[in-house]
């Protein structure tokens, strides 16, 4: 039997790491007995008085950890050491073996990775900027996931960038997938021969999935970041993505999502899409359309439809059949709107949506538009009203949890849910609460347990409306694949297990909302 | 057109780590940067120096190749006053930036009564406090007169110097003999011990040496680093190897052209100072980098030096303009008995040896003192690796064999250092902040990032006014 | 842009350097007095400075001055509005709606805490989680060093457990911090002045680890950390509810840390009721 001490000095481990560490020490086979704590003197005394203290820890300071162990033999004894020393490693990115330190600037990492091609930046929005330009003059493309960027540079790096035949996807671009592979916020999704284009996150996550879920796939998926398409921005890599994806021999079909883009970029959308020979969709999500009649885009009116156009064109199919499979669905929704509407009391009359993608807020509030009581929302689109408090819900109510009002100190809703797990408690208390409608974002970057968030406050929701002795349906979307992290099936499922009414699109969801709404006036 | 959609997707990331963690998942291949904001956030110098960027670049890399194309070698002694150009009487030479004698710091004063009681300006410290008060002495940085000395760095007009000459390009430059460990004048001990010790340095050494370096002709010092760097030193903290092969170069001759006594006492305080060649290192980097200065639009440091009050840089294509920050105390490895409360803020010209890319920029060639720098090879390995970050060339003689004989990081753009927000690593000796009482330990410190910002922001102003 | 949304009513001013890094932490030092700068989630402190949208990897330098501290070059003012008070206030009192209080924290606290927290003090059973031959010593010794705190033995008992035990503070110095809390509070409660006491149990339990003094600190003063305030504040005031959750929230603290404290605590504020 021997005791082999290992000193690390000056180094910082939580507390919660430590017990790890010290956890998985214990649970080794071979080892028989161990501790690993800080070398205070009397930490040290205890080890001595335990039988682990070797001539290495004698001289360990208060700052510094002590781990010790006990087993049979040296070959044992090295064994374990190494082994401690993978677990410290993981959680710890200061010890790093000679040479394997991360570059400290792009132009080092360039020397490590000399055919890299993309610049994922994700610093303060002061810095990325300039850090951008950087990787655009060493030739990279650029996903810029920072936001707080300003307009001035926007520009300038988007001008740079044509010039050079690159990408600027951003600034506050959350979401790409880049041949086949999904970038920041995005889902695990089937390649293919649709080629998209979005100014918008969600947009672009419920349109790949819902593609990738009907069994066709994604060639690219290129973000522009929501301010591409305003006017002073003038729409120049919605513009440069459109031409690459028509270039692209991958790419058959081309689909474009966007929030209403201004005139002026819409006239040159217009006018690019003319000259090229591939079939192109277009979700421009509360545009007025009349810009676009004489175009060759083939308007969808909302993400769902925009997905499953591309899908039928990639398939060689007309459109007839999506209308002809949407109109089918209505009527599914419609009995499901009767029966779930059949059981409100008399005082539950009003929709609370609680989304945590921005684009299923605007796409919701364009199916309510033309409501006979007001409609609300924080992120108000042609008739809704602003709400007056954020907190507080007043008729028809469709809020943006990840508007920047609400994520002051917390990170985005699609990773912590305890903002809208409350918002949905207090919705449920609400005696004028006919539906709740939320929306579930799977894929990297999102919360990877969503699970473990959503489930207990749906129990809750059910504890507490039948001790009111009502009624009250959840409605939610779940926008993800299989292949996600998180798997989608295994979420839907779970959701339903509970009563949660899980809808294919958010598209669905909110018909389905705006049906039940209607049946009960 | 992009090529992107036909390339196999690399990705550098500079942020959330997450994302590369991802990246990891997929089978990408990626690279992390770790990324740290600009020391400086105001945008207006970033915009001059890109606006300049082509000429910044022509003129560094001329600032480069005189560096690197040096060439070093000893080729005699003198007395100072004969030797150092603009030598007086009455001037004293000290370390580090300009200095007046109320600010001098502990070590410095010391070292100060010292030579003027050797100098025999008086006799006692009382006496030489007053001297030295009086505006009688002069004071002035050894760095303005081609010459360089280890921590108070004091050189008075009688003591004798190396007179280190650059042949490619015919400058010169100065330094002291190294006088040893314990109770020394760099280190401001004034005690008659000291005294002795010069003296007898000035009427022994000296000659013995002059007479063996003249018999000589001259001696490749740059030679003498470069294999130095293959045996553990890095010519700052570590001088034992480069001692060692100078003194098998001395020691015949010595021994050929000196009386016995003469010479025995000459080859044993040689043999008994492990860092008799870090006056010369200092000096072949001075000699080195003289060459570098004045280049107009160039951004390349030429000088770092601490006066145990200040640290002070100097550029390439800002002339003699030095730029100051309050010198910070070193983390160090402190002898038995000291700690950091004993310890002097970092004093001395010897971080010109970083300046050229030795001491901490060459530390990955010194096993032997990584405990210095944080107990681990690794250690010492990442603080190179990390120079190479805000250096412009990797140097061509000096090799680094841990690293395949990587030539050291060399040449410090003021540019680099500002946007990656890192700053030089130095390797140090540390004195106690009293006066003659000596070396308490060695250490490391990154250089304070004051003097950095101020020279960046003085050059951009400087090209602007161009 | 630095988002302040707290700071501490016992910053000193200085320059700091870091001390050590975690994700929502990273403290800072200069010589023996301490700056941590938090997320949200860490709430407030004597010493803490609660900020939003900084991301901590990229956090270097400190400097605190009188009305504004930099950070990595920004300048960010302490607006007054924010001060966070540490002080614990005591206003009515009810005996009784304590008590009861404290048994339920008691009982919240042995359910939810970590399996190598002190709460084996207070339930014999989840001694069963210590295993190894260090972690028997370490409840021999806590055993009888609060026998020592029983009698009223406190310096013996100060040296058996302070320094001992896991985390960057360690265990024992945790419960010494609780116990000096709750000192603190009863000179509130009872209108007593343990002010001897305190200051004795302080002059023992601290030592060579900087940090841990700091926490040590804070609690001889009486200053308390959010999280431990909001919690006190639960007991003397609200129900069970509210105790749960403030319970959750200290022992989120650390693996052990926060548990640890509020063992701690319960011992010092029962020694007076019993």
């Amino acid at each position: 039997m021997m005791v082999t001490g290992i000193l690390k000095r000056g180094e910082y481990f939580d507390s919660v790491s430590l017990m790890l560490i010290a956890k998985k020490i214990s649970e080794l086979d071979i080892v028989l007995d161990s501790a690993a704590v800080m070398g205070t003197p009397e930490n040290i005394a205890l080890l001595k008085s335990s039988g682990l203290l070797t001539d290495e820890l004698q001289n360990a300071g208060d700052m510094d950890l002590m781990i010790a162990f006990k087993c049979n033999s040296q070959n044992e004894s090295d064994l374990i050491s190494k082994k401690i020393n993978e677990f410290l490693k993981k959680s710890s990115d200061e010890i790093e073996s000679p040479g394997s330190q991360n570059p400290s600037s792009l132009e080092s990492a360039i020397k490590i990775l000399p055919d890299a091609n993309l610049a994922m930046i994700s610093v303060a929005g002061k810095y990325a900027g300039d850090e951008a330009m950087k990787a655009l003059q060493s030739g990279l493309n650029v996903m810029l996931f920072s936001d707080n960027v300003s307009i001035e540079k926007e520009i300038e790096l988007k001008k740079f960038a044509r010039e050079k035949g690159l990408f600027v996807m951003g600034p506050d671009c959350g979401t790409a997938i880049i041949n086949g592979v999904p970038l920041a916020f995005a889902n695990v999704v089937n390649r293919g021969n649709i080629g998209i284009i979005a100014a918008s996150g969600t947009g672009l996550q419920e349109v790949s999935c819902l593609i990738s879920n009907s069994g066709c796939g994604i060639s690219q998926a290129i973000g522009t970041g929501g301010r591409d398409v305003k006017k002073e921005v003038g729409g120049i890599m919605f513009l440069e993505g459109i031409k690459a994806l028509a270039e692209d021999k991958n790419t058959e079909v081309i689909l474009s999502v966007s929030k209403p883009p201004a005139d002026e970029v819409l006239i040159k959308v217009v006018e690019l899409v003319n000259t090229i020979e591939k079939p192109i969709v277009g979700v421009f999500l509360n545009a007025s359309i009349d810009l676009l009649k004489q175009s060759k885009i083939n308007i969808a009116k909302t993400l769902e439809e925009g997905a499953l156009l591309a899908v039928a064109y990639s398939q060689k199919k007309n459109n007839k059949e999506v209308t002809k499979r949407i109109n089918v669905r209505e009527g599914e929704l419609q009995r499901i709107a009767e029966s779930e509407s059949s059981k409100l009391n008399a005082d539950q009359k009003y929709l609370r949506a609680l989304f945590s993608g921005g684009t299923f807020c605007d796409e919701t509030q364009m199916f309510f538009q033309k409501m006979s009581e007001e409609v609300f929302s924080n992120t108000p689109v042609g008739t809704v009203i602003k709400l007056k408090d954020i907190w507080k819900s007043e008729k028809h109510t469709i809020i943006d949890l990840g508007d920047d009002e609400f994520t002051v100190g917390k990170p985005h809703p699609m990773i912590d849910y305890s903002t809208r797990n409350k918002r949905i408690l207090a919705e449920a208390n609400d005696p004028e609460t006919a539906v709740i409608l939320l929306d579930i974002v799977l894929g990297y970057g999102s919360n990877l347990n969503p699970l473990a968030e959503i489930i207990p406050v749906i129990k809750e929701v059910k504890k507490l409306t039948s001790q009111q002795k009502k009624y009250l349906p959840v409605i939610c979307s779940v926008t993800g694949t299989e292949k996600d992290p998180q798997n989608r099936t295994t979420v839907v499922v779970a959701l339903e297990a509970e009563g949660v009414l899980v809808m294919e699109s958010n598209a669905a969801a909110s018909k389905l909302a705006k049906f039940l709404i209607e049946k009960k006036r | 057109m992009n090529k992107l959609f036909e390339s196999e997707l690399k990705v550098i990331n500079i942020g959330l780590k997450s994302f590369k963690e991802t990246l990891d998942e997929q089978k990408v291949q990626s690279v992390q940067v770790d990324w740290k904001p600009p020391l400086i956030s105001d945008s207006s110098s970033f915009d001059v120096i890109r606006k300049y960027s082509d000429k910044i670049e022509d003129a560094n890399k001329e600032a480069l190749k005189r560096i690197l194309n040096s060439k070093p070698v000893l080729v005699g002694m003198g007395k100072a006053i004969d030797v150092i150009p603009g030598m007086k009487k009455n001037l004293l030479l000290h370390a580090g930036p300009p200095i007046v004698w109320d600010k001098m710091c502990g070590p410095m004063k010391g070292a100060v009564i010292g030579a003027l009681i050797y100098e025999g300006f008086a006799k006692t410290y009382d006496e030489a406090e007053k001297v030295a008060a009086s505006g009688k002495i002069e004071f002035s940085p050894c760095h303005e007169h081609a010459t360089v000395g280890p921590m108070a760095g004091i050189v008075s007009p009688s003591m004798p110097v190396f007179i280190l000459e650059n042949e490619e390009f015919g400058n010169k430059a100065f330094c002291t003999m190294n006088e040893g460990l314990g109770k020394v004048l760099r280190y401001g001990a004034y005690d008659e011990s000291v005294i002795g010790r010069l003296r007898w340095m000035e009427n022994v050494l000296y000659p013995s040496l002059k007479k063996a370096i003249d018999k000589i002709g001259k001696i490749d010092l740059k030679n003498i680093i470069a294999q130095a760097l293959h045996m553990g030193d890095e010519v700052h903290n570590r001088n034992r190897a480069a001692t060692s092969l100078l003194y098998r170069i001395l020691a015949p001759v010595i021994v050929e052209v000196n009386e016995k006594d003469a010479a025995i006492s000459t080859l044993n305080f040689i043999n008994s100072n492990d860092h008799f060649f870090l006056n010369l290192s200092m000096g072949v980097s001075k000699v080195s980098l003289d060459a570098a200065r004045n280049i107009e639009n160039s951004s390349i440091v030429v000088v770092m030096a601490r006066n145990g009050t200040e640290f002070g840089i100097q550029l390439s294509g800002t002339g003699d303009q030095w730029f100051t920050g309050i010198s910070p105390i070193p983390e160090a490895l402190y002898f038995t008995g000291y700690t950091k409360d004993d310890a002097n803020p970092d004093i001395g010209d010897s971080s010109i040896t970083e300046t050229n890319g030795l001491g901490g920029f060459a530390i990955a060639a010194s096993p032997a003192i990584v405990q210095f720098v944080g107990g681990s090879t690794n250690d010492a390995v990442n603080y190179t690796l990390k120079m190479y970050e805000i250096t412009t060339a990797e140097n061509n003689i000096y090799k680094i064999p841990y690293l395949n004989f990587r030539g050291t990081p060399t040449g410090i753009d003021v540019i680099k250092v500002i946007e990656k927000n890192i700053l030089p690593f130095i390797d140090t000796g540390v004195a106690h902040k009293n006066a003659g009482i000596g070396q308490i330990g060695a250490g490391v410190l990154e250089a304070p990032a004051d003097p950095f910002k101020k020279a960046f922001i003085g050059f951009a102003n400087q090209l602007k006014n161009n | 842009m630095i988002k302040l949304l707290s700071f501490g009513d016992h910053l000193v001013k200085g320059i700091y350097n870091v001390h050590s890094r975690f994700d929502k932490v990273i403290n800072f030092y200069s010589g023996n007095t301490f700056v941590f700068i938090v997320n949200n989630s860490i709430r407030g402190g004597p010493f803490n400075i609660v900020v939003d949208d900084v991301n901590f990897s990229e956090l270097e330098n400190l400097i605190i001055a009188e009305d504004y501290f930099l950070l990595n070059e920004e300048k960010v003012f302490f607006e007054t509005s924010k001060k966070y008070d540490s002080e614990i206030k005591v206003t009515n009192f009810d005996e009784d709606k304590f008590k009861s209080n404290l048994n339920y924290f008691e009982k919240a606290l042995i359910e939810n805490s970590s399996g190598k927290s002190l709460t084996f003090l207070l339930d014999e059973r989840r001694k069963k989680n210590f295993k190894s031959s260090y972690e028997i010593e370490f409840v021999r010794r806590f055993n009888v060093a609060v026998e020592c705190f029983t009698s009223s033995n406190y310096l013996e008992g100060i040296k058996l457990i302070k320094g001992i035990g896991f985390g960057l503070t360690p265990s024992g110095d945790d419960f010494i911090s609780g116990f000096l809390i709750a000192l603190n509070v009863n000179q509130k409660l009872e209108k007593v002045d343990y002010s001897n006491l305190i200051a004795h149990i302080y002059e023992a339990a601290k030592g060579n680890n900087a940090f841990t003094n700091a926490f040590l600190l804070a609690a001889k003063n009486g200053s308390l950390f959010e999280k431990f305030k909001n919690l006190i504040h639960s007991i003397l005031y609200s129900g069970q509810n509210e105790i749960l959750e403030n319970t959750r929230t200290l022992i989120s603290f650390g693996e052990t840390s926060g548990a640890d404290q509020g063992v701690g605590f319960l011992f010092g504020i029962k020694r007076n009721l019993k």
